[in-house]
């Protein structure tokens, strides 16, 4: 322990608080990962099926959806926390602290991986929705059997990808009392200049992205095709 | 049966197939032959519906399917199979499972009966040892025999084939051809066939379609309509097909026959063991200059197609056209402007 003392004393003397604030992030990234890929996912395969003509296609539909994503990606995360305060607080009751936080990370994750996921699943061969329809399949069949099937691999990278992003967005969020070890990096760090915090609180990230992309790595080893 | 009537299909506007009726028999093997963009796919995916026509019927059995929608449209589909020129595998499923993928499970069917039938229909198309291995381990005649398995392990009426044999070289060509007559014969089993290839007719099809620019031109067995028919751009498209048609111009240029009477003789099936030019010039000594020729086979019809100048005298030549007229030699009369380079 001495030698952590010597390298991180001001980390030291707030052990709890740092513990705290690195489950903070975890719970963060976690929580939005739920809500936003679940959402987002269901957003990309409408983007995907409204625009084929071979399935649902509707262009009022893809449109409206379309200009959606495009409108809140164009928004800067941290003007899109001011913007959504209300929405914010109409769904957790609170504007501070990590609940608060995750309502703007979920709203500005959700259109970033929808396009991901819409692109991902546009690069499966597109033959490939012909052929199940001449075997007499459905939109949900061809979807779950083919889309996200063939798509599975591209699913898991862009998946790996986006939760980096909700990573540093949970790093944003923590500035205006969101909590976590970005807050901490900022509290301590930056304006109280005890740089070992920041240092620290870089490498629990780094550790969290390692981690990410290491399971991303694997799993798509698992799976192979 | 399949039927299609009048049936035109546009796309924005532009018409792809023009007013096309034809039938279909149960059990034969049908080809729709044509160059690439005569609106041969298109025709091929109304026969399913995957296409619908702008306007037109089409026929299954007598019954009008036109209007087809809904869980009656994917029902109707499943009586058919298809096959296509990019073969269309899932690539994160074995062998086996893009066929398992594709069956129909019935109610309180067994999945160990499930496997036997697939094992049984690997086998068939000659893959059975290649079960686990995935397509992308696979040569393009075996993606294209999975596409088989996978097509036919509902048990269609009709097998659907959009250009199958065109991105396989001419040993798997061969092969997969073979298949296809065989399954014709043991399951009974309409097959569609759509190619450029006019080989590709003439070893299995029993009748053909001949398409351009959206229309049809010619209808008939693959002799009646490659060989009888003067269409001119029937003929065309043989001339980039068929050897001896490629091969007549340039022996008429090369030795300067312009000016001379160039006979097409179309030799069938008995005939083309007899000794004919030998007979003519004994009979009528007429002596005969074969410039360009050959012997195929047309489906089930032996075909000598030979072109042929006569040196004689002029009731000679004559005796020899009915000589050989009356031998059912079909005889056509080539002037300098019919057969172009």
């Amino acid at each position: 322990m001495s030698i952590f003392n010597t390298l991180f004393p001001n980390v030291a003397a707030i052990s709890d608080e740092f513990i705290q604030s690195t489950l903070e992030t975890v719970y963060m990234v976690f929580v939005t990962a739920i809500f936003a890929f679940t959402i987002g996912l269901f957003l990309g395969i409408a983007l995907l099926v409204t625009k084929n003509e071979k399935l649902l296609y509707n262009k009022v539909v893809y449109n409206i959806l379309d200009k959606i994503v495009n409108l809140i990606r164009s928004i800067p995360f941290i003007i899109l926390m001011a913007l959504l305060v209300s929405l914010t607080r109409f769904i957790v009751h609170t504007t501070i602290g990590t609940n608060a936080a995750i309502v703007p990370i979920v709203i500005a994750i959700i259109p970033f991986y929808a396009r991901q996921v819409e692109n991902v699943l546009l690069d499966v061969d597109i033959n490939l929705v012909e052929t199940a329809q001449a075997m007499g399949w459905g939109v949900f069949k061809i979807v779950w059997s083919v889309y996200l099937r063939e798509a599975r691999k591209g699913i898991i990278r862009i998946t790996a990808l986006t939760t980096i992003s909700i990573v540093s967005l949970s790093a944003m969020a923590g500035v205006v009392g969101g909590g976590g070890l970005g807050n901490l990096a900022i509290n301590y760090g930056y304006n109280r200049f005890q740089n070992d915090v920041t240092f620290l609180a870089t490498l629990v990230i780094l550790l969290i992205v390692l981690l990410t992309q290491s399971i991303s790595t694997l799993i798509t080893k698992i799976l192979k095709h | 049966m399949l039927g299609l009537e009048n049936i035109s299909i546009e796309f924005d506007k532009n018409p792809v197939v023009k007013n096309i009726s034809l039938k279909i028999e149960d059990g034969e093997v049908f080809g729709i032959v044509g160059y690439s963009g005569a609106g041969k796919s298109t025709l091929l995916r109304s026969l399913n519906l995957l296409l619908k026509p702008t306007s037109g019927k089409v026929f299954y059995n007598h019954e009008n399917v036109t209007n087809l929608k809904g869980s009656n449209l994917k029902k109707f589909r499943k009586q058919f199979g298809m096959i296509f020129q990019h073969f269309n595998l899932m690539e994160t499923r074995t062998v086996y499972n893009n066929v398992r993928i594709a069956v129909d499970k019935k109610k309180g069917e067994k999945e160990k009966v499930v496997k036997q039938r697939i094992r049984q229909l690997l086998e068939t198309v000659g893959l059975e040892k290649l079960a686990n291995k995935y397509p992308q381990e696979l040569s393009g005649g075996q993606k294209q025999r999975v596409a088989i398995a996978r097509a036919l392990i509902n048990k269609p009426k009709v097998l659907l084939c959009d250009e199958p044999t065109s991105a396989l070289d001419p040993l798997n060509t061969n092969t997969l051809l073979k298949l296809l007559k065989k399954i014709n014969r043991e399951l009974k089993l309409t097959i569609v066939i759509i190619t450029h290839e006019i080989d590709v007719t003439k070893a299995i099809c029993d009748r053909v379609s001949f398409i351009d620019n959206g229309e049809l031109l010619a209808l008939g067995s693959p002799s009646e309509v490659f060989i009888n028919n003067t269409t001119s751009s029937i003929q065309k498209f043989i001339s980039f097909n068929e050897v001896h048609a490629r091969t007549l111009p340039y022996v008429k240029n090369k030795f300067g026959v312009h000016g001379k009477q160039i006979y097409q003789l179309i030799i069938e099936d008995e005939n083309v063991v007899q000794p004919l030019i030998s007979n003519i010039q004994e009979l009528f000594s007429i002596k005969t200059i074969v410039l360009a020729g050959g012997i195929d086979v047309y489906g089930s019809s032996i075909v000598n197609n030979m072109f042929v100048i006569f040196q004689g005298d002029r009731t000679g030549v004559k005796k020899t056209l009915d000589y050989l007229l009356k031998l059912k030699v079909k005889i056509k009369q080539h002037g300098e402007d019919e057969v172009q380079e």
